[in-house]
Parts: structure tokens; sequence; C-alpha cells
């Protein structure tokens, strides 16, 4: 199980949104930290196939990003994402399924599993558009683990959460992490530094830091700071 | 199979939630009923004054053309024609209005009307001998005629005489009224259709950008090529429906008020057909209208949908496909540009029309010559599923750069 992204790069015109990053990533869960416009989204993207990259190559066990198979073993968060109106929540959970190739069978137990899993079971059958923004988060994150992905790129879940589906949301990707790749991209350190195996710091469309954190290192806080200002 | 079936009843929910989808196939469906009962309401004026009511004035002549129904368009009818014709006074300034044209005229309008359209001159005021011969050797001389202006080649024009040959005549007159509204109304249903799909499918595709789904759509194992035809197919599906029940409420009203008789009715004695060669009925032609219409449908469907895919906007797909319609039935091109003047025709705001549809013009291949409703909607379905194809590309090549 491992991730290679090889000098991946993208350009927009004069803009250089990712700088030949290369990393390669196995189970565990690893931080993606950065400020606003650091380039974490675009590699996100790059990563989850939805972005070509200008330069360079991504896979999974040498599964390359624009095939199928990857995208079969992958599980997606964007920071950003809608939804139907008109759907209701297992609804909503049963499109996705059926996108991912899920039987139908399957997918409604998975759908109802996972319902429960970010405590929305109660409000399965309810349209989309009534929820509030944390529920339409939860739902967002049960969609991405709708295939039990080998690869679950989240990008801001935490966005819309209160702290107590903060800490919830914690204990849930730790144990993804034990079977999985996660990478969950953040700017709030506290989101990470407690469930990260790995950190990755992100500047300018550059990899500026890439390994573990501990207490030794001082406070990552303090050092993401100083790297921002 | 059922995960592309699965999409599919989701793809069609996502279109047929949409308030405006309802909206518009109900405003449409209401506009082909009342375009058909229109013209039977208000009343009729002479100098400002009231004279009937056109439903009054229906009612009248459909009673005359039923009583005529039957009969053999011949000497002894055209003798009667005119016989009856020629008790109105010469000096009659409109003749209509006297009283000799209702009470022993007007029961033989339809066959005046027809003598005067073949013969291309008004037998009241300029004066016709009742002669079999002569109304047929007039509508032959036309048919030349319009050979000429449409400028047909010896093999068309061979063609359409030796279908002329196998046309029984002399015609036999029946009342044909609802087949002939159905006929007539064809263009302003096929406007409706083109409208109604440009506005219910021109979101299909754009609305998953707009609602920032497409993000999940394309990162999912089958984002990228499963859920691309079953969009496309549930998008086909709609318009298809919808120009079912559009063409069923345009046939429905027309036959359910001016009467289901008629149907084998030969084509030409619908007037605005009358040099049209080939030997079918009226009734035959309205179902080649509606086969047509069909295909219309799902060849728009799939232009709006795949051009909604390269735009990414729905209002801009929605303002081109108007400004294209519009454009398509406000320009006409000469026939004497004849493959620009036949390719032009051919467009659906063009082609779902009487004059499109069985225009004399024809498809030559090799030895072989095609009329235009055989031919055309073969074109269609060609054209809609290069289209179609040409949208995988489009769908697949998009990047998620921006916001």
């Amino acid at each position: 199980m491992q991730l290679t992204i090889e000098r991946v790069s993208k350009q927009y015109k004069n803009l250089i949104a990712v700088d030949r990053i290369s990393v390669n990533l196995e189970k565990g869960v690893y931080g993606l930290l950065g400020a606003n416009g650091a380039g974490k989204t675009t590699l996100m993207r790059m990563i989850s196939g939805i972005l070509k990259p200008t330069g360079g190559t991504i896979s999974y066990d040498g599964i390359d990003v624009s095939e199928e198979a990857y995208r079969a073993i992958l599980g997606y968060l964007p920071q950003d994402f809608g939804y139907y109106p008109e759907f209701s929540a297992t609804e909503f959970l049963l499109y996705l399924a059926a996108l991912k190739g899920i039987p139908k069978a399957q997918a409604k137990r998975k759908a109802k599993e996972l319902l429960e899993l970010v405590s929305l079971q109660d409000v399965g059958h309810k349209k989309v558009k009534t929820f509030s923004g944390g529920m339409k988060q939860r739902l967002g994150i049960a969609q991405a683990l709708l295939n039990e992905p080998k690869l679950l790129v989240l990008d801001e879940p935490t966005a819309g959460l209160d702290p107590k589906e903060r800490v919830r949301f914690r204990e849930l990707i730790e144990s993804l992490g034990r079977d999985s790749i996660v990478l969950l991209s953040t700017h709030i350190v506290s989101d990470i530094e407690h469930i990260a195996d790995e950190i990755l710091m992100m500047k300018d469309g550059q990899l500026i830091y890439q390994g573990k954190w501990n207490g030794v290192k001082g406070d990552l806080e303090q050092f993401y700071l100083e790297q921002n200002v | 199979m059922n995960i592309f079936l699965t999409l599919y009843h989701y793809e069609l929910k996502k279109i047929i939630k949409r308030k405006l989808v309802w909206i518009s196939l109900f405003i449409c469906l209401g506009c082909i009923v009342m375009a058909k009962a229109g013209n039977l309401s208000g009343n009729y004026y002479v100098d400002g004054e009231v004279v009937d009511t056109h439903y009054h004035m229906f009612q009248v002549d459909s009673a005359y053309r039923r009583a005529l129904s039957g009969r053999v368009v011949a000497q002894e009818l055209l003798e009667e024609t005119m016989t009856a014709y020629g008790k109105i006074p010469a000096a009659a300034e409109r003749y209509t209005e006297t009283e000799e044209y209702q009470k022993y005229a007007r029961p033989y309008n339809d066959i005046f009307q027809l003598i005067w359209k073949w013969t291309r001159r008004n037998p009241f005021y300029e004066g016709w001998n009742a002669d079999e011969q002569n109304l047929y050797d007039a509508r032959t001389d036309w048919q030349e005629e319009t050979w000429t202006e449409l400028f047909l080649s010896d093999t068309e024009k061979a063609f359409w005489r030796e279908k002329e040959e196998q046309i029984d005549k002399p015609f036999t007159y029946f009342y044909h009224e609802g087949y002939s509204v159905i006929l007539k109304d064809l263009d302003t249903v096929g406007i409706l259709l083109l409208l109604l799909t440009a506005v219910c499918l021109s979101g299909v595709f754009p609305e998953e950008h707009m609602r920032r789904m497409d993000q999940m759509i394309l990162s999912s194992a089958k984002g990228r090529t499963i859920a691309y035809w079953a969009k496309l197919s549930a998008g086909i599906s709609v318009s298809f429906i919808c120009a079912v029940l559009m063409g069923l409420a345009a046939v429905t009203a027309s036959l359910i008020i001016y009467g289901t008789e008629g149907f084998q009715t030969a084509v030409q004695m619908y007037l605005y057909l009358a040099t049209y060669s080939y030997p079918i009925s009226i009734g035959e032609a309205c179902f080649i209208a509606y086969g047509v219409f069909l295909v219309t449908a799902v060849l728009m469907s799939v232009l709006v949908m795949v051009v909604s895919e390269l735009l990414h906007n729905s209002i801009a797909t929605l303002a081109l496909f108007t400004g294209f319609i519009i454009v398509g039935v406000m320009i006409n091109i000469p026939s004497q540009y004849r493959i620009v003047a036949q390719i032009w025709q051919s467009l659906p705001m063009r082609f779902l029309s009487c004059r499109g549809l069985f225009s004399q013009r024809l498809v030559v291949v090799g030895r072989h010559c095609f009329t235009v409703w055989q031919t055309v909607p073969i074109l269609y379905v060609l054209c809609g599923t290069a289209a179609a194809v040409a949208g995988v590309g489009i769908y697949r090549r998009y990047q998620m750069s921006g916001r």
C-alpha cells in the first residue's frame, strides 16, 4: 500500500501552484498543513485525479491516478462540495455509491452503516437541503467512506463541525489510518497534531516540511506560525 | 448494467424534480391545445360588424365538407362547383358576402379552393370552364414549374414523375380537417419542442459544476464513464417523453376538435402539398411527421447537453440554442445554392414543418433517390451519435481548476 507522488507540479500561466513535490505515503494518517493559497487543495485535487498535473506522476501501488482502478480505491471529501436539494441523505449516499460502482444491496447496507457512524441515522430520510452545515459535512465524510477506500483524501474535513463532532471525527480518522492512507488537509494545527502519524507542510506550492512531529521538536503550532509569517 | 440503471434512475430524478421542467412542459402543452382551439374562438367581422362566430362558421363548413366526403374530384363535381359559383352575381365585389354564395356556393368551397390553387387563378373573377383534364394538367404544369424553381436535377424530376404515376387519379375528396391542422401546426409544435428541450436540458451537466458536485462525481470510479452515459440517457428520455406528450397533445386536440375522418385522403388534397408526388395519405404523412418529431427530440437533447458540457454554463447554452433556433427560422437560403440550401433546410427548426419535411428536393445516392423524410432522420441519428461520442471526450477532459 503506497501512494507515490513524484515531482508533481501544477502551473497556471505565471503562477506555480504546486512545485515539484515528491513524497511516498504508506498506511497511516498524514496531516497536510499550510496557509490559504499554499497549494494544499491543488495537490489534493491532483491526488484525487480531478486535476491533471503539469508535470510529474501520481500512482497507487503502480496504478496511475488517471485509471478507474485508482478511483475505485479512492475516497475524497472536497473542501467545498454541494448536494442535490431534492435528495434525502440516504438517496445522496446511494447515488454516490452507484457512482463508485457499489452494487445496490451492498450500497443500502453501507449507507445505513455510515449514517449511523456519522450520527445521521435519524435524519436519513430527510432532504439534504434541510441540514445544517455540520450535518452536511458529516454526510460528506460518510460518502467518502462508502467504498472502504484504501486512499482517503480529506480537504479541510473539520470545517463546520462543532467541538464535540471534531473530537469524534479525530477518533474516526485515527481508526481509518490503521488500514488506509489518510491524507488530511487543514490550516488548523490542533486538528492533526494528535492524530497525524506524519506532518506535511506546504508553503508557496512547495513541501517545506515532511516527517513525524513529537514534543522534542517543540510546539507544532509555533513552528507553523513561524513558517507562515 | 445495474450500476447504469441505478445512475440513470437518479439522473432522471434530478431532471424531473426541477420545477422548471414541469412549468415549461405545461406551458408548451397549453400553447399547443390553445393554438388548436384558438382558431375557433372569437367572432367574424365584416366592415366592423359581427357577422358570425368562428365556431359556427367552422360547424357549417365542416358539415358541407362532410357532405362532399367520398366524392371523386372529376368532371361531375367540378361542374357542380362551377354551376354553384355561377349563381353568384358577377358584379359582386365580395362574393363571399352574397346570399347566393351562402346558399349555393359555400358547400363547394373546398373544391373551389382546390381549383383556384391548382390553376393558380381565381375561377370566379378570371373564369374557368369545368374541365377535369384541364384541372389535372394545370396541376402537372404547376409541379413542373415548382421543380424548375427548386433547381431539381433531371434525376430528381424523373423520380417524381415516376412517383406521380403511382398516385391514384382522379383524387377522391374526403373530409380531412383534423389531419390538415396537424400538418399545418407542425412547425409551431416543432419550435416549442426545440425550445423546451433547450430549457430543460441545458442545466443537466453545468449544474453539477454549479452545485460543486463535479468533484465527487469525477473522482469516483464510474464518474467519468457510466455517469456520462446515464446523464445523457436520462436527458434523452426526458426530451423523448416531452415530445411524445406534445405530439399526443397536438394530435389528440386536432382530432377531437376537427374530427378523426380522412386518414386515407391523398396527401395531395392538402393544399400546401398539392404538388407533392409521393403516394401517401394525409394520415401517413402525419405519422411520418411525428416519427421525425421524436427523432429530432433525441438529436436536440444530445446537442444541448453536449454543448452545455462544453460551455459549462446553462444560460449560455440556452442563449446559444435560442439564437440558433431564431436564426434558423428567420434566414432563408435561396434554392439556387443547392447544397447549402438543402443543408439549411435540414436544420431541425426548418425541417420540422410541412415544407421542410415534404420538400421535393431529394438526396441522391448513386442512382437511388431518397426523400428528405427518409434520409434526414438517419442523418440526425448519426449526428446525435457523433455528438454523444464527442461529448465523452469533453466530459472526461474536464479539469477542476479555479474556485
